[in-house]
């Protein structure tokens, strides 16, 4: 469009040596002024332009989240038009799609306000903003301007359990216990009179003088319930009609017991065979496995976990059974390990079994249909593993009771 | 964000707007073609007064152009279409008619009257109502070519609605290009007939007067065809909108043609003062450069040797010399040449300027014609001369470029230097403090920090690990003159910063006096030569 500038300039150029017109001068000076000027400021003033997305970055399921979206001109110049694009992802309800074209005055400013609604467990991308602008007279191409986008984790459901039964080898917890194997000498339960063969650190002097009898202490067992949640996220172990429902569930379960356990103050860790949409792979552009998580106790921990399950994706990867081998040296004796797999193989079940010999317990917690359940079944008795098998969410009754 | 109604609402406000301006802007053009048309007739007929024909040629086009609308189903094909139009120009006719008879007085319309009854044709079709009546036409004529293009690069909703539906879209580029195109012979032919006008006068010697709007109306037709340029792509970037659903701000239309308006009004202010002619020519202007340039750098050098020479006169003078420095004459700028009347240094600068801008033109339409023949560009590089020159001009744009990174952080800094002195940040300079507006709290807390700021100058600096109490002995060490002050102070600072006790106007008043003997004792210091200072 801008090229008949140019020429039409030649014409009056010449129209105004052959007839000796002055003012036909000014008319080019106009024109090139024009040409010059229009791109000029189309350039300068999307130069001036700045976007700034808030939100809380974090957002529990079906949780609502407000977004404040300023765009901002910094510069004298106005925009005389601006097409705005924010590009949102599926999985996010939003009540109407961010797109408009505006005007922007010198050190001018916009803001947009639109609620995000996390249907979902994941990790969306939020934008990125797309902003198109152009010279009043469409001489010039017009400018490209993308403001990055921000990112929004949606957390998977939680549901809230109250009484799981997980064995624990960890003696010296908060959590009481029956064996009295576990005896936590700061527990005391109450006192005896001294029977021969006591020991005398268990002498309480304070009511043996009251009493004039030898008193003992005697002390509660408790337990500490460290655990570490492997989870299964290897495509190839799950069946193939029920691959999606079953590994949102063990994600779900996942992030239920991980919740149940941070929430009675023990530790809990996190190690997982699936692909982190964030960590790059040796391949540029492919994820790999997030680093196990070790076992801590606190909030902060929980949501660090609760993190990677809300980006995790199930991926061809490799067994769990390698997983298994691989981390439960770095566990400390007496964890407790929750196996949420569908596939339980005799590779899974030696590299449990080792792991008993080092001194963890392990539980199976299958979730979705197996193969060969029975089969398996069997074996976890053989082997003493307690196996709680999870097809829906209605199956965790068992544990809110 | 906007509900569908608002989207529809606003979309139709924008259209709304740029229609009317549109049209507005294309008939205030042809008003600028009917001026120069009315100027080449005042060579013919130098006393025809046909200043009426501006205001009915603008109603006309306007009418023309509604009319072509309410007429956009039916073509010359239609028996309708020859009804309405023959009507139509009957009320054209008698309405000219009827304001010819306005200007030129009612008795020329009664003196008219009698004449009809004998020969009607000849009287009221007279020689100056068909030249009227004719010009009336080409701007009806013209008028119906905007309205064409214009209707064209409409787009409401229903129609846009339709586009997409059928997915047949409208070239609103290749019709905007129609437009430009007319816009252009257009103004090419009214430039042609205003620049002959011109030389016609020239012709004629220094005794003929060019009219008053002489090349005037071009650039008001330029102007408003460049708005109207504007416009059109404003209706362009609507339809591309429009089609793909996207709602526009209610307010864009007014404010693009704001911009617009301001913008090319600037530009014309600016444009309408550069020179058109120049007096002083190029080389001339290339010569009193260099002389200017010459002359500088001479100056600079005697600034330089000035003290040189000084000493030599003085040692000349001791030993009998008699040339001194008061014959010594500084080298002159030469003035610039003796212009055709008016300032001299005003010409000088209107011809620099008017080459500047000749030699840019020229420059940029190679650039142009380089930018769009690459082979040919590729091949002239390969010339030695021409590589040369190029490679030269990088250079020079490199340099260039490094002066203007170089004069911009000097600026900076210079700019940030200011800053800081207007607002100074706390300990690096103190502003002036109303006491009376601190509270007592307030005062103790100034009184003390006003003893640490000049207990730092006077050589005992408090770092930034040291407790109130451990400067304060510090500080007695260093003067222990006041060391009662020093530490009553003290106190009294660390009750007001870090407790919750009332602090009285009384208690303000001892710390004042404690801050008064320690000043005296502060300032006595900068008397002291050497010893040591704890820190």
């Amino acid at each position: 469009m801008g090229d008949f500038i140019p020429l039409f300039i030649l014409v009056l150029a010449l129209i105004a040596i052959l007839l000796r017109a002055d003012f036909v001068l000014t008319v080019i000076y106009l024109f090139i002024a024009v040409f010059f000027l229009g791109q000029w400021w189309s350039r300068r003033s999307v130069s001036g332009l700045s976007a700034q997305r808030v939100f809380t970055p974090r957002a529990f399921l079906n949780e609502k989240v407000p977004v404040s979206l300023q765009i901002c001109n910094a510069s004298l110049l106005p925009v005389a038009w601006l097409q705005v694009h924010e590009s949102l992802p599926v999985g996010l309800a939003v009540d109407e799609s961010l797109s408009q074209v505006i005007s922007l005055g010198g050190k001018g400013q916009v803001q947009y306000d639109y609620v995000l609604e996390g249907r979902k467990r994941g990790y969306y991308p939020v934008g990125p903003l797309l902003m198109h602008s152009g010279d009043l007279f469409g001489l010039a191409s017009e400018q490209e301007f993308v403001y990055p986008p921000d990112h929004l984790t949606v957390y998977p459901q939680i549901i809230p359990l109250k009484q799981v039964k997980l064995p624990s080898h960890s003696p010296l917890g908060t959590l009481r216990h029956n064996q009295p194997v576990y005896e936590d000498p700061s527990r005391v339960l109450g006192k005896r009179d001294y029977v021969a063969g006591d020991s005398l650190r268990r002498v309480d002097w304070k009511s043996t003088a009251a009493t004039g009898r030898l008193q003992v202490k005697l002390f509660e067992p408790s337990i500490a319930l460290e655990t570490a949640i492997f989870l299964n996220l290897n495509a190839e172990e799950y069946d193939l009609k029920s691959r999606f429902d079953a590994s949102e569930l063990a994600i779900v379960v996942a992030a239920s017991l991980a919740n149940w356990i941070v929430g009675l103050r023990q530790s809990v860790g996190l190690a997982t065979n699936g692909t982190d949409p964030l960590l790059g792979g040796a391949t540029p552009g492919a994820p790999q496995a997030p680093h196990p998580i070790p076992p801590r106790r606190g909030r902060g921990h929980l949501m660090r976990i609760l993190d990677i399950l809300a980006r995790i994706q199930l991926a061809a990867t490799f067994p769990l059974g390698e997983l298994i081998q691989r981390e439960t040296v770095r566990l400390p004796w007496g964890t407790t390990l929750l196996v949420l797999s569908p596939h339980l193989d005799e590779a899974l079940f030696d590299g449990l079994f080792q792991a008993r010999r080092a001194g963890l317990s392990a539980v199976l917690i299958p979730c979705g249909p197996v193969a060969n359940f029975e089969a398996a079944r069997s074996r976890a008795e053989h082997f003493g593993f307690p196996l709680y098998q999870v097809l829906s969410e209605r199956d965790l009754d068992l544990w809110r009771q | 964000m906007a509900s569908p109604m608002d989207m529809g609402q606003s979309f139709r406000q924008n259209e709304r707007l740029a229609t009317l301006v549109n049209y507005g802007v294309a008939s205030l053009m042809l008003v600028c073609v009917v001026v120069a048309i009315l100027q080449q007739a005042a060579i013919l007929a130098p006393g025809w007064n046909a200043g009426y024909l501006l205001p009915f040629c603008f109603i006309l086009s306007l009418e023309s152009m509604y009319t072509h609308r309410s007429l956009d189903r039916q073509t010359w094909l239609d028996p309708e279409w020859y009804l309405y139009r023959g009507t139509e120009w009957v009320v054209i006719l008698v309405m000219l008619k009827l304001v010819m008879y306005l200007v030129n007085g009612l008795d020329g319309l009664l003196a008219e009257i009698r004449l009809w009854g004998r020969d009607f044709l000849n009287s009221f079709f007279n020689n100056e109502f068909l030249v009227v009546a004719g010009i009336a036409f080409v701007v009806w004529i013209l008028a119906n070519f905007f309205s064409r293009e214009l209707a064209g690069l409409e787009g409401d909703e229903k129609l846009l609605a339709a586009e997409r539906d059928s997915g047949v879209i409208v070239q609103r580029s290749a019709i905007r290009m129609n437009l430009i195109n007319l816009i252009v012979i257009l103004g090419g032919a009214i430039t042609f007939m205003t620049a002959l006008q011109s030389l016609v006068y020239q012709l004629r010697g220094p005794e003929a007067v060019a009219p008053p709007t002489s090349g005037w109306n071009v650039l008001a037709y330029f102007l408003l065809g460049l708005l109207l340029l504007s416009l059109t792509q404003f209706s362009i970037l609507r339809a591309r909108w429009g089609l793909a659903s996207i709602p526009i701000s209610a307010h864009l239309g007014r404010r693009w043609v704001t911009y617009s308006l301001v913008f090319l009004l600037a530009l014309s202010l600016f444009v309408i003062v550069l020179p058109t002619r120049y007096s002083v020519g190029l080389l001339e202007i290339l010569q009193i450069g260099l002389a200017f340039l010459i002359g500088f750098v001479n100056l600079l050098l005697l600034l330089f040797s000035l003290p040189l020479l000084l000493l030599l006169s003085l040692f000349g003078g001791l030993f009998g010399g008699s040339e001194t420095l008061e014959n010594f004459r500084p080298p002159v700028i030469p003035p610039p040449a003796d212009p055709v009347g008016g300032s001299s240094w005003i010409e000088l600068f209107k011809s620099l300027v008017f080459w500047v801008a000749l030699v840019a033109i020229t420059g940029l339409s190679f650039y142009y014609y380089l930018l769009q023949n690459r082979e040919l560009a590729g091949r002239l590089r390969r010339v030695s001369f021409v590589n040369a020159l190029v490679q030269f001009g990088g250079w020079l744009r490199g340099l260039l470029r490094g002066w203007r990174k170089t004069a911009g952080a000097a600026l900076a800094a210079g700019m940030q230097r200011l800053r800081v002195r207007r607002n100074p940040e706390a300990g690096a300079g103190w502003g002036f403090v109303n006491l009376r507006r601190l509270s007592p709290r307030q005062r103790v807390i100034f009184f003390y920090l006003a003893m640490v700021r000049r207990g730092s100058e006077r050589g005992s600096p408090r770092t930034p690990a040291q407790t109130p109490y451990e400067y304060s002995q510090a500080l007695q060490a260093n003067f222990p003159d006041v060391e009662e002050d020093v530490s009553g102070l003290t106190e009294q600072f660390v009750e007001a910063r870090y407790s919750r006790h009332d602090i009285t106007p009384e208690r303000v008043g001892l710390v004042q006096r404690y801050w008064e003997k320690i000043r005296r004792a502060l300032r006595k210091s900068l008397g002291r030569q050497g010893g040591q200072r704890k820190p």
